[in-house]
């Protein structure tokens, strides 16, 4: 099945892309030769390979990958913004060809989460070490039970350290 | 015949660990010593039987015996014999016996290790240790038996997996990270014996860390191979990709590193104990979610999930693990306080006076901090690999997430972790005063201004790849301090010259140089990692032969292509005359595998490669004299495969046996003495 649509979007009519595949027209002028390729494999790098494990477009040297980047950069030559490409894909493939996907609905988690769990972690750490310093300085800690197994070089250097 | 031994060992390892974890756990309860040495001979047994049913596998592969149904399903006559061999680990069932042959060696080794030393713990670990291995030959015997007989077998098989026989590193990369996987079950066992026995000594963490070590530095060589195996053979110039599979194997690593620094703290400063208990655990389960992840097939369609035997099954394990553990930790850590109190009123006067309290300037502080890193990191990676199947189950909603989403998760964190790296170890343990540490960054963040510039002179100046130098070589000249400090102060105290003096602080103070050496091979990869990431260009060519391209300054010349038939393959080749300027590189033939039992060919790359860089072919098509192919320039790639070795041989200094010396003293030689 996936073979029919990526054959389908290689055969793509070249001289009429925009009838009903693409939403919108471009919005301006065909961009500068040098740009189009730096934008096709930045796009390129986004989508996902359709049959492969995991890898973008632009990794990806299966024939359909590849047939995926010439379609992009036709796009791109004919003036379509980055998004209205990635829309067209979208349309066809479904949002799960995007492999850094949007930040809508559930997928905020994602985009949250990070940020949250740092600040978690920098409370953690900060209220920990803030105990430690309350510590006296010459409470009996439980590790020194077994602190034998520390030789007495290793431990003059410790201290030779620590001073 | 065949099936009947391999069947009959299977069946004898199954009684061997369900008895003897039962005689352990006897002995752990009524102290006996005849019990424990009954479940000691049973725990060989077990690895004895279950080594052995590997050896009768593979006796199998290589007589081409088809009655057995593993054998029929990746045997083949055609398949040279070093992949006939290792094809043992090439398919569920029998990397799952392999599993269990790794476990039996670990379980030898160990025990042989161990001698009869730390006698209260050692039944509850054998107890654990042997329960785990009920569940795997429990497996091995039913759902997975790889000896299951053949009614009427057939003269030839398929053949093992096609991407198996393509590269040698295919046949070395699953056994390494297997070795890794397995390992987990002692660190693990380990702190369930702890906390069975209700007590934790420094005694006994020492060792834990160790078995924790080794099974860790597999796993790190493990990743760097498989990451070396993809970008030999995949043909897309890339060594990870945030597959699922691949983030399988980095979880377990990354609590595992976490890990070995808190017990660190542990070991030392009595600090963090809970937390790292729990990380040891967190570690195994990890290794059970990352061989569920890659065996049950969740991953390359959701829908084959329930279609896997292996798959539920596992699943209740995993969620077994989970709940046994949490309940030990809920009901013993009282137990291990306890412990510690009555060890402090034993000691009493005699305990040494070191200074604790710890300032937010200290080693202890920073590792605390890196912990946090790494907990943050392992999250986040299990929650990105995770979240189609989450969506999907929740809302129906099919997404992916790759490669951008996790490199923006990557880079700060994994930032933030190698300025640790030097942070850590540029502070001693303890309490410090502000103005008496800040000096002591003086050194690396020259160290790290001065690989920034270098680089930026070599022409890399974007901010990131400046930002990651700068804290790479922070770390490297913090750590190359913590080198050289001690061995600059024995030759002080004792007036040595510097071999002698080097030679006493390696011997002396093993597990301290070792995770030294190690972390120089994570900035390796670190670094290699910064720059390919960074710099990497590419560019594809259509030719006809004759046809010269220009690529980054090469020029490459295409020659021609030809046709090679092997025994087990097919082969495409274009061959490419490359040169540097004027000197010559020689050929390099990127080629594609065609393989009877795949429908599309395998992309095999060639390369050129050199410390500075690798210049990487790949085909894409070959049709009539045309040649469509992709040039790839990756700076400084090399040097990430060299730091698997670097990490293994850090590993190696740190867990060499020391020579046992007799210490006099006021301490007890023996922690357990103590508190008898």
């Amino acid at each position: 099945m996936i073979w029919l649509m990526v054959a389908a979007l290689a055969a793509g009519p070249a001289d009429d892309p925009g009838a009903g595949l693409i939403a919108g027209l471009p919005p301006g002028p065909a961009p500068s030769a040098e740009e189009v390729v730096p934008r096709t494999h930045a796009i390129a790098v986004t989508l996902r390979c359709p049959v492969c494990q995991g890898l973008s477009v632009a990794d990806s040297t299966s024939p359909a990958a590849v047939a995926f980047q010439r379609r992009i950069q036709e796009l791109v030559a004919l003036g379509y913004t980055d998004q209205q490409i990635r829309d067209y894909f979208i349309d066809r493939y479904g949002e799960w060809i995007l492999l850094d996907p949007n930040m809508n609905g559930l997928n905020a988690v994602l985009y949250l989460l990070p940020g949250i769990l740092l600040g978690l972690g920098a409370v953690w750490v900060g209220a920990t070490v803030a105990q430690w310093r309350k510590e006296p300085s010459d409470a009996l800690l439980p590790s020194e039970v077994g602190a034998a197994d520390m030789d007495d070089y290793e431990r003059r250097l410790l201290k030779e350290l620590d001073e | 015949m065949i099936s009947t031994l391999g069947q009959s060992l299977v069946l004898a390892s199954l009684f061997f660990s369900a008895v003897g974890s039962a005689a352990a756990f006897q002995a752990g309860r009524n102290g006996s010593e005849s019990g424990y040495k009954l479940a000691r001979t049973f725990a060989y047994l077990f690895a004895g039987s279950i080594v052995m049913a590997n050896f009768v596998m593979v006796y199998a592969l290589v007589t081409h015996d088809f009655s057995v149904g593993y054998v029929a399903e990746v045997g083949s006559k055609s398949t040279p014999l070093y992949f006939t061999i290792v094809s043992l680990w090439a398919s569920l069932n029998g990397s799952i016996l392999f599993w269990g042959g790794i476990l039996g060696l670990y379980t030898g080794g160990f025990l042989l290790s161990m001698g009869n030393n730390h006698r209260e713990y050692m039944p509850w670990t054998l107890h654990v240790q042997l329960g785990i291995a009920v569940f795997f030959t429990l497996l091995i015997a039913t759902i997975a038996d790889p000896f299951a007989a053949v009614a009427n077998p057939l003269p030839d098989g398929p053949g093992p997996n096609p991407l198996l026989q393509n590269h040698w590193l295919m046949a070395i990369h699953p056994p390494t990270l297997y070795l890794g996987y397995v390992g987990m079950v002692g660190p693990y066992s380990m702190i369930c014996g702890a906390l069975l026995a209700g007590r934790v000594e420094a005694g006994w963490m020492r060792p834990i860390r160790n078995w924790m070590l080794i099974p860790w530095s597999w796993l790190s060589l493990g990743i760097v191979l498989g990451g070396w195996w993809s970008y030999a053979v995949l043909g897309w110039g890339g060594a990870w990709a945030w597959d699922p599979v691949e983030n399988a194997s980095f979880h377990p690593w990354l609590t595992g590193t976490a890990f070995l620094h808190s017990a660190m703290v542990l070991e030392r400063r009595g600090r963090m104990r809970d937390w790292t208990l729990i990380l040891g655990m967190t570690t195994f389960l990890l290794t059970l979610v990352g061989t569920f992840m890659t065996r049950s097939g969740v991953f390359n369609s959701v829908h084959s999930f329930t279609q896997s035997d292996i798959g539920p099954v596992f699943l209740y394990f995993i969620g077994f693990i989970l709940v046994y553990s949490v309940l030990l930790l809920a009901f013993r850590s009282g137990a291990l306080d306890e412990a510690s109190k009555e060890n402090q009123r034993n000691l009493g006067t005699q305990a040494p006076t070191l200074t604790h309290g710890a300032s937010l300037l200290s080693r202890e502080a920073a590792i605390l901090a890196q912990n946090a890193v790494f907990a943050i990191f392992t999250f986040l990676v299990l929650q990105g690999t995770l979240w189609p199947l989450v969506l999907e189950a929740a809302q129906d909603r099919r997404v992916s997430v790759g490669e951008p989403y996790f490199d923006r998760v990557a880079l700060p964190l994994g930032i933030l972790l190698v300025f640790l790296m030097g942070v850590g170890p540029a502070l001693p343990w303890g309490r410090m005063r502000t103005e008496d540490a800040l000096p002591r960054f003086m050194g690396p963040v020259i160290g790290g201004g001065v690989l920034a510039g270098v680089v930026a002179l070599a022409g890399y100046h974007g901010p990131y790849s400046l930002l990651a130098m700068f804290v790479i070589g922070f770390a490297a000249t913090a750590n190359m301090g913590e080198l050289i400090t001690p061995i600059r102060a024995r030759m002080e105290a004792k007036k040595e010259g510097v071999a002698g003096a080097t030679q006493a602080v390696l011997t002396r103070t093993r597990r301290r140089f070792g995770g030294h050496v190690a972390h120089y091979g994570v900035l390796l990869a670190v670094f290699s990692l910064a720059m390919t990431k960074g710099y990497r260009t590419e560019t594809e060519f259509s030719v006809s032969p004759g046809d010269v391209s220009e690529f980054n300054g090469y020029t490459l010349r295409y020659v021609g292509s030809e046709e090679v038939q092997e025994e087990h393959r097919r082969s495409m080749l274009a061959t490419f005359d490359v040169h540097s300027g004027d000197r010559s590189i020689g050929l390099l033939s990127p080629r594609m595998n065609y393989y009877s039992s795949m429908r599309e060919p395998v992309f095999s790359p060639d390369v050129y490669s050199n410390p500075m860089g690798d210049l990487y072919l790949s085909l894409i098509e070959l049709s009539g004299d045309q040649a469509v192919y992709r040039v790839i320039y990756q700076p400084y790639q090399m040097w990430m495969w060299w730091s698997g070795p670097v990490i293994m041989f850090g590993t190696l200094i740190a867990i060499w046996p020391a020579r046992r010396r007799r210490r006099g003293g006021e301490l007890p030689a023996n922690p357990e003495q103590a508190s008898a």
